[in-house]
């Protein structure tokens, strides 16, 4: 038998009250068998994804209730125009981080993409996107974090994301939350766009941070690069679900969607990371001259 | 003051251009009072909310359907009525000509089989202004792909006259 010896941490310690050698269930329904030297037992299993939905299903209405409060504060609030010189957007934008991460918790555990396909919905301009996050994610202050990362983003305003935005916009959002947790002090994040045709663009994003090593699986699930970072190490490996079911939507089998990711060290202490989301469909409005 | 005139006109031709909206969800603080009042003030006069749909409601929306639905999927159906939302959306899809719009907090995780529905609104959290910008978008979507171009006129009419002071470029 190889039961794996993990337990709940229970205070009563029922299972090291009986006979030897046969199989039991103590009161929190973690079977066990006691030997000779060792108790091994294993857990009622209650599948990750469980424990995400009901997550999602139950901080969701609770988020709803602080928007709802916030509302009545600042009537003109809103999630597309964040407003940082205003407390309430401050609430707002935090508000907006949990949904975020409670997003991301149950992606990586449970995600069942729609097959449905694409629907219409508005083109969201790039630029507008890139700053909603960078001021977003400047409202989490801790000692771990960029204190004052700036923002060099020089996208022109008629460069619009047309199809999923809501999709490119998760994975711009994973990418600037990285930028502010690992880049150094006193830096910046660029974020370039290099136009391949009319529809098509390959979008960097580049921060400096603390090298780290060359053989690490950056988009490995629960991969950290730095041990005392705040990351949980699922923000990239949740990018890449985005990316296949994008890719997947949009029936994409030639110049496919992709993250790449790029380390140049500049010395022992100091490394610059490209990250480029490549092949991303783009739609520049031109102005009737 | 030339256009608040303009854009009050607008909303006069709204309210009388008779497009009626309905939404269903079971959490009262999605699509609240609060947001339910500012979307009227912003044009959109006939707006009904309900919470569950039973056996009366489903006939109702049947005999008699509203230009738009929104729906959500999780705790909105009577079990002698739909599953869930899914359900009652492909009902009115397949017989009706209300556009049907599907709403949920849980967009990643959405069981279903096939697209009975016209729209889905993506965004998890909404504050009233959120509420009417996305509203807006929906009807205008409504009004381009499931109305013949010479009915709603009037609301129409208004409602382009309202539209650029309601939607923002985002």
């Amino acid at each position: 038998m190889t039961l794996p010896t993990v337990c709940l941490r229970c205070s009563t310690k029922s299972c090291e009250k009986y006979p030897l050698g046969e199989l039991y269930f103590c009161e929190y329904d973690v079977a066990f068998i006691k030997l000779d030297k060792d108790i091994l037992r294993k857990e009622t299993l209650v599948p990750l994804r469980h424990i995400s939905e009901n997550l999602r299903h139950a901080l969701n209405p609770v988020l709803n209730v602080i928007i709802e409060e916030l509302n009545i504060i600042e009537p003109n609030l809103s999630l597309r125009r964040i407003d940082l010189a205003n407390p309430a957007d401050k609430a707002l934008a935090a508000t907006k981080i949990i949904d975020l991460f409670i997003q991301m918790i149950s992606g990586v555990n449970e995600f069942r993409p729609s097959i449905t396909g694409v629907q219409e919905d508005q083109p969201r301009k790039l630029i507008s996107i890139i700053n909603k996050y960078y001021k977003i994610y400047s409202v989490l202050k801790s000692a771990r974090r960029n204190p004052d990362l700036r923002l060099n983003a020089p996208i022109n305003e008629n460069v619009f994301l047309p199809i999923c935005p809501d999709i490119y916009e998760y994975l711009i959002s994973i990418l600037i939350d990285n930028a502010w947790k690992y880049s150094l002090p006193g830096r910046e994040l660029r974020v370039e766009i290099n136009m391949k045709n009319d529809t098509t663009a390959d979008l960097m994003f580049m921060n400096e941070s603390r090298p780290f090593s060359s053989d690490f699986d950056i988009f490995g699930k629960g991969q950290k690069a730095i041990k005392n970072s705040e990351g949980l190490g699922y923000g990239l490996y949740w990018a890449k679900i985005l990316i296949d079911y994008y890719n997947r939507l949009m029936h994409k089998h030639s110049n496919p969607l992709e993250l790449q990711h790029n380390q140049v060290l500049m010395s022992d202490t100091l490394s610059k990371q490209y990250f480029i989301i490549v092949n991303i469909d783009i739609l520049e409005k031109r102005t009737l001259l | 003051m030339k256009g608040s005139i303009f854009i009050k006109v607008g909303k006069f031709l709204m309210k009388h251009g008779n497009l009626k909206i309905c939404i269903v969800d079971d959490q009262k603080t999605y699509f609240s009072d609060n947001m339910i009042q500012v979307a009227n003030s912003a044009g959109f006069k006939s707006i009904e909310r309900y919470f569950i749909v039973d056996k009366q409601l489903m006939k109702i929306l049947l005999e008699n359907p509203p230009d738009i639905i929104i729906l959500d999927i999780k705790g909105i159906a009577e079990e002698d009525v739909a599953k869930d939302g899914f359900g009652i959306a492909k009902v009115l899809f397949d017989n009706t000509n209300t556009f049907v719009v599907i709403t949920s907090a849980h967009k990643f995780f959405l069981h279903e089989t096939h697209k009975s529905y016209d729209y889905m609104i993506k965004e998890r959290l909404l504050t009233a202004v959120d509420f009417v910008e996305e509203l807006a978008l929906i009807v205008d979507i409504y009004l381009r792909s499931k109305v013949r171009i010479y009915k709603k006129m009037i609301f129409r009419i208004g409602f382009s006259m309202v539209k650029k002071a309601i939607v923002h470029k985002v």
